[in-house]
């Protein structure tokens, strides 16, 4: 494990154990309320907001919230990349052809404006966004599966095993994706830093799911209940904040598993 | 282990016919060669790279279809074989690539890439007849049994090499080709493979294709040699007489090279 695996992976289980604590908190509706806005003090560490809820324990939820839809965005995306770019990089031919296309097309799509309007279009909800989200973010990690996928088309051991009569199907499934997983599980952690993002911004803009309050949902409070003109800076810098350092974290981690595929595999240099 | 309608040894013969390789639309790989070998024999094609020698052994083993001529195994053109004889075809000759780090699946371990030609082709009974004949086929080859529990990356070259010439050896093919078996080896490793592939031809009285452009290594394994030049075949016969008395200008450089 180098240095890089070792931050990232120290900074997301802190914050997946803040996750595993909010289920002993309960809902968010019967919270003890304190007085609105009231500034950080022992009995609220972090303050409360406009209804007198404390920020901490909606910190505590909102993490639930944001890595669930992180993970779930980014495993989709990462499944429908992977999958798509193995089938077009091994098969190449029309069909390479026609997958390219589409990959070419939803990597020129502008990805942010489209899933504000897909997420406004489906109506707020938990698995809207997580659906948004894995339609909009596969293409990079098909590119890059599909190339290792071309390369490995050609590497003696997949031609040796077509001279041997090996079906296609039975080379993909037992070949070339286990030798694309290495790629696909770095790319995977750095969609779930994307997909994070993402979930914070749709909620910050008030698309999120009202029902499973976020870190975003707690940025669009502050802004939409006037948190700012009030001076309450603790009701928008803790969220802010828990989202940089999650989605860092997870940028950490993503580019130390790609340096060890670097080292593992040594022509990564045509990849992207 | 015996296949269905397995031809006996006798009449094994592969043959090209007049094959060319086109590659793209314009690079010619292979020119109207002709080529064969019998059971038994111990056959070497020489040529600088890029002279096409990994081309035609690709052809001769059905890995790339020719562009132009005919690949004859057993007397049968291979794309106008049944099922059954393709089959028969794609076990009987074994080609060993020539780099040995790709040569098979970094994720797997090496034993089950061994005896995954076995499982395609359902060759064998049970694990145990598995075991046994992975036993005894690396006692041959000088595999230790605890290298076959690692992964590709894990072992030596050597080793790999080895792996990769008892996976053709498994099959128990009438006519191996090796293209280049040991040039990614240091020269102590490979004089031990030549041997071992020399030993296992005469054990099993095989067809041996050797690839080379080392003309010594030419001179030492084969007794037929193919002197390959930009696609042709500028000279062949006898390994001794070729070398000894050779006509083409280009021959005749590779052995000034070579000596010098």
């Amino acid at each position: 494990m180098n240095k890089m695996e070792i931050i990232g992976i120290s900074i997301i289980s802190c914050i997946i154990f803040m996750a595993l604590l909010s289920f002993g908190i309960g809902s968010i509706i019967d919270f003890p309320k304190s007085k609105q806005y009231s500034p950080p003090s022992i009995q609220n560490p972090l303050g409360t907001d406009d209804l007198g809820d404390d920020i901490l324990e909606l910190l505590i939820i909102g993490s639930r919230t944001s890595l669930l839809v992180g993970f779930l965005g980014a495993l989709f995306s990462t499944i429908i990349g992977t999958i798509i770019g193995a089938l077009s990089g091994f098969f190449r031919g029309v069909l390479d052809d026609v997958l390219g296309v589409i990959i070419d097309v939803f990597l020129v799509i502008p990805a942010l404006p489209l899933m504000i309007v897909l997420a406004a279009y489906l109506s707020p909800s938990f698995w809207n966004i997580v659906i948004v989200i894995g339609l909009l973010w596969w293409p990079t990690t098909a590119r890059l599966v599909r190339a290792r996928a071309w390369q490995l088309k050609s590497a003696p051991f997949i031609e040796s095993l077509l001279a041997l009569g090996a079906s296609k199907t039975y080379i993909v499934f037992k070949h070339v994706l286990p030798n694309v997983l290495g790629i696909a599980s770095a790319r995977f952690i750095l969609s779930v830093s994307h997909a994070i993002l993402i979930e914070a911004g749709l909620s910050f803009i008030g698309l999120g799911d009202p029902t499973n309050p976020s870190w975003g949902t707690m940025l669009h409070f502050a802004m939409t209940r006037g948190a700012l003109l009030y001076g309450a800076w603790w009701t928008f810098i803790p969220p802010g904040l828990a989202i940089s350092i999650t989605s860092l974290a997870f940028i950490i981690l993503g580019m130390g598993l790609e340096q060890r595929q670097k080292l593992s595999t040594r022509s990564m240099e045509d990849i992207i | 282990m015996k296949l269905k309608n397995e031809p006996s040894r006798e009449d094994v013969e592969l043959t090209a016919i007049n094959v060319s390789k086109i590659y793209g639309n314009k690079t010619l790989a292979l020119d109207r060669v002709n080529f064969s070998i019998k059971k038994g024999e111990r056959v070497c094609i020489v040529g600088e790279s890029g002279s096409g020698k990994t081309t035609l052994a690709k052809i001769l083993c059905g890995m790339i279809p020719p562009t132009s001529g005919e690949i004859r195994f057993l007397n049968k053109r291979i794309d106008e074989m049944s099922e059954m004889e393709r089959r028969i075809f794609r076990i009987k000759v074994q080609y060993i690539p020539q780099l040995p780090d790709l040569a098979l699946d970094p994720t797997w371990y090496l034993y089950d890439s061994l005896v995954e030609p076995l499982r395609i082709h359902k060759l064998i009974a049970s694990k145990q007849e598995e075991r046994d004949l992975v036993r005894e086929i690396c006692e041959m080859i000088g595999i230790r049994m605890e290298v076959l529990m690692r992964k590709p990356g894990n072992v030596s070259g050597g080793e790999l090499q080895r792996v990769v010439i008892a996976r053709a050896i498994l099959l128990m093919p009438y006519i191996l080709i090796a293209d280049e078996p040991t040039s990614m080896l240091d020269p102590s490793l490979q004089a031990k493979i030549i041997k071992i592939l020399l030993d296992i031809q005469s054990k099993y009285n095989m067809g041996m294709i050797f690839i080379t452009h080392d003309l010594e290594l030419a001179k030492y394994v084969s007794n037929r040699i193919f002197i390959m030049f930009k696609g042709k075949f500028v000279e062949s016969g006898l390994t001794n007489e070729v070398l000894i008395n050779p006509h083409h200008s280009y021959t005749k450089s590779l052995i000034l090279n070579n000596t010098s």
